[in-house]
């Protein structure tokens, strides 16, 4: 899967999680960029993800995810 | 050994000269040999083994699990793991729940009708059971998830488990995060001893001057119900959530106060609750480390585990996407509520009264958000002033301190005939000198009440800025007036009399 494949997954699972269709997300996108991502919602988010990709994240590398590039390229990895 | 005797003091300093007397690589094996005679001078023989029993069981499967990580063997790392947690928390469950666990055992034969009842039994705990055993599985999942070194080495393992200074009441520790302080070789930093020192003071007049006197007016109140009714309750109530704040906040003062002496600085525990603008920031701001770790180690696993998933699934299917974002959150907090119920001790009270009264406030308040928000638009109701935070503080107050009613009350049927006896309007309390009847006289009223004006105005400068990087700031004098005008207050006002009580932590229990 292509990593712009990856974001356009991403960007869905975002919006679902989140309940925002216009959201758009970058490689840079943080938690600071996006209304109410706080810890309970990263979490299910990671959920979302490991569901929607069928991938399971490994605790410590999910501990040093600093935003959405670093994720798709987790997830890159996994698949 | 009670953090307010004149033995403990006497122990910590004692301790202290010693620590930085010994050379610096051996300082470990200096708190390692005090944090053990402290547990000796605290407890009967036999608890001591318990906590012994944890100590091995956690350093052997903690190395388990990382010999079988190492190997790319998870079945072996699993396994280690679910011993580990086993072995602790079983310990843990039969010292503290097993009588909880007896008495419903037998409330239940008794509703079977069958003419057998179980002995209740009550054993003997080693100090900080709780507080050691939540420290011990956080480690053990820690380790299990790579996310923190193992320690080899079984006296290490023995002080990270059993630190003398979080053993009375927390807080609970991380081990990637204590691993540094605990081990590496501290020297004498005099203004670091000195911040350890101030904050101890700080704390001794929390509990000596202030907790001890609140102490006496909720027994007062508390002890007559038929007596002392109407406002009385609700007074009582709100003197009672300040008595466990100064509390248990003072005991953190003293602990944390003390801890930084030696060069070991433990997490924080509280960040001024009684400024919080709702219920969920209230339990950000009190005891953090139990909500962190019952949020990483429990919540966060129940909702990436394959049931909680599966509801979700189920709940998007039938109910809709925002359902499927909330029945799962809120499920899983109500686990972990109900747990913060069942910590505050095994009885129904605390786990519907403290666990489900705290849930039901912060699931209501965030499905009811949108329409709040509603409101105060239509009402034009500016929430960024100072009056509106302060509306919000008092109203978590006063739902804080209904809460803390089962918590201090004994069972859930008296709390709630309390509650009821409240229901009585005698505003003529406060004016015709009823308060007077309740133990304290107007001398110690007023000390009260000026000690109170101060933590709250400590807390409110705390909110901006470290209060202790303020009072560095000042000239020499002023720094050492003010510790001494503390130091002075905690002697002249402080409670020590057998009489009041002042010996026991309510949270020491744990």
């Amino acid at each position: 899967m292509s990593k712009a494949e990856i974001f356009e997954k991403l960007e869905e699972i975002f919006r679902d999680v989140f309940d925002d269709e216009s959201l758009q997300i970058g490689e840079r996108t943080t938690a600071a960029d996006v209304d109410g991502w706080d810890s309970l919602s990263h979490i299910m988010l990671l959920s979302a993800i490991e569901d929607e990709f069928d991938i399971k994240f490994d605790m410590k590398a999910v501990q040093g995810l600093q935003d959405v590039g670093a994720m798709a390229d987790l997830i890159g990895e996994l698949l | 050994m009670s953090l307010t005797s004149f033995p403990f003091i006497a122990f910590f300093l004692v301790s202290l000269a010693v620590y930085y007397a010994v050379p610096e690589r051996l300082r470990w094996c200096a708190l390692f040999a005090f944090s053990a005679l402290f547990m000796l001078l605290s407890s009967p023989l036999l608890p001591l083994l318990y906590w012994a029993a944890a100590v091995l069981a956690v350093n052997f499967c903690a190395r388990q699990i990382a010999a079988g990580r190492a190997a790319g063997n998870g079945r072996r790392a699993k396994g280690a793991l679910a011993a580990g947690i086993l072995l602790t928390v079983g310990l843990l469950a039969a010292l503290k729940y097993s009588g909880f666990l007896a008495a419903n055992l037998n409330a239940l034969l008794a509703l079977l009708r069958v003419d057998y009842r179980l002995p209740i039994p009550a054993p003997a705990s080693p100090p900080g059971v709780s507080f050691y055993t939540l420290t011990a599985v956080g480690y053990l999942l820690d380790s299990y998830w790579g996310i923190s070194p193992v320690q080899p080495n079984l006296l290490k393992t023995a002080l990270f488990i059993g630190y003398y200074p979080q053993l009375i009441s927390g807080p609970i520790t991380r081990y990637r995060q204590i691993e540094p302080q605990l081990f590496t070789p501290h020297r004498f930093d005099y203004v670091q001893v000195c911040f350890g020192l101030q904050r101890m003071v700080w704390g001794f007049f929390k509990k000596l001057v202030l907790s001890a006197r609140l102490g006496i007016l909720v027994d007062t109140i508390y002890a007559h119900p038929e007596r002392y009714t109407g406002l009385y309750i609700w007074l009582a109530a709100a003197l009672f959530l300040f008595q466990l704040y100064t509390d248990f906040s003072g005991c953190m003062d003293i602990v944390l106060g003390a801890s930084e002496c030696y060069g070991v600085l433990l997490p924080e525990n509280f960040k001024t609750p009684f400024f919080s603008r709702s219920v969920q920031e209230y339990w950000q701001r009190w005891h953090i480390t139990l909500g962190a770790w019952l949020r990483d180690y429990i919540l966060y696993s129940l909702l990436r585990s394959r049931a909680w998933r599966g509801l979700t699934k189920w709940a998007k299917a039938h109910l809709g996407k925002k359902a499927a974002r909330q029945l799962p959150t809120y499920l899983g907090t109500l686990c972990v509520w109900l747990l913060i119920g069942l910590w505050h001790g095994g009885g129904w009270q605390y786990i519907l009264g403290m666990g489900l009264w705290f849930w039901l406030l912060i699931t209501l308040s965030q499905l009811c958000e949108p329409l709040f928000k509603k409101a105060l638009a239509f009402l034009k109701i500016n929430t960024a002033g100072f009056a509106w935070h302060l509306f919000q503080s008092l109203r978590v107050f006063a739902l804080a301190a209904v809460g803390n009613m089962f918590f201090r009350l004994q069972g859930l049927g008296a709390a709630l005939e309390t509650m009821r006896a409240g229901l009585h309007w005698n505003p003529e309390i406060f004016t015709d000198g009823s308060l007077l009847s309740l133990g304290l006289d107007l001398k110690n009223i007023w000390v009260l009440l000026l000690g109170l004006v101060l933590l709250l105005l400590v807390s409110w400068l705390q909110e901006t800025k470290s209060i202790r990087q303020r009072l560095a700031e000042q000239p020499l004098p002023l720094r050492w007036a003010i510790l001494l005008l503390l130091c002075l207050a905690v002697a002249l006002f402080g409670m020590y009399g057998p009489e009041f009580n002042a010996a026991t932590f309510i949270y020491e229990q744990f």
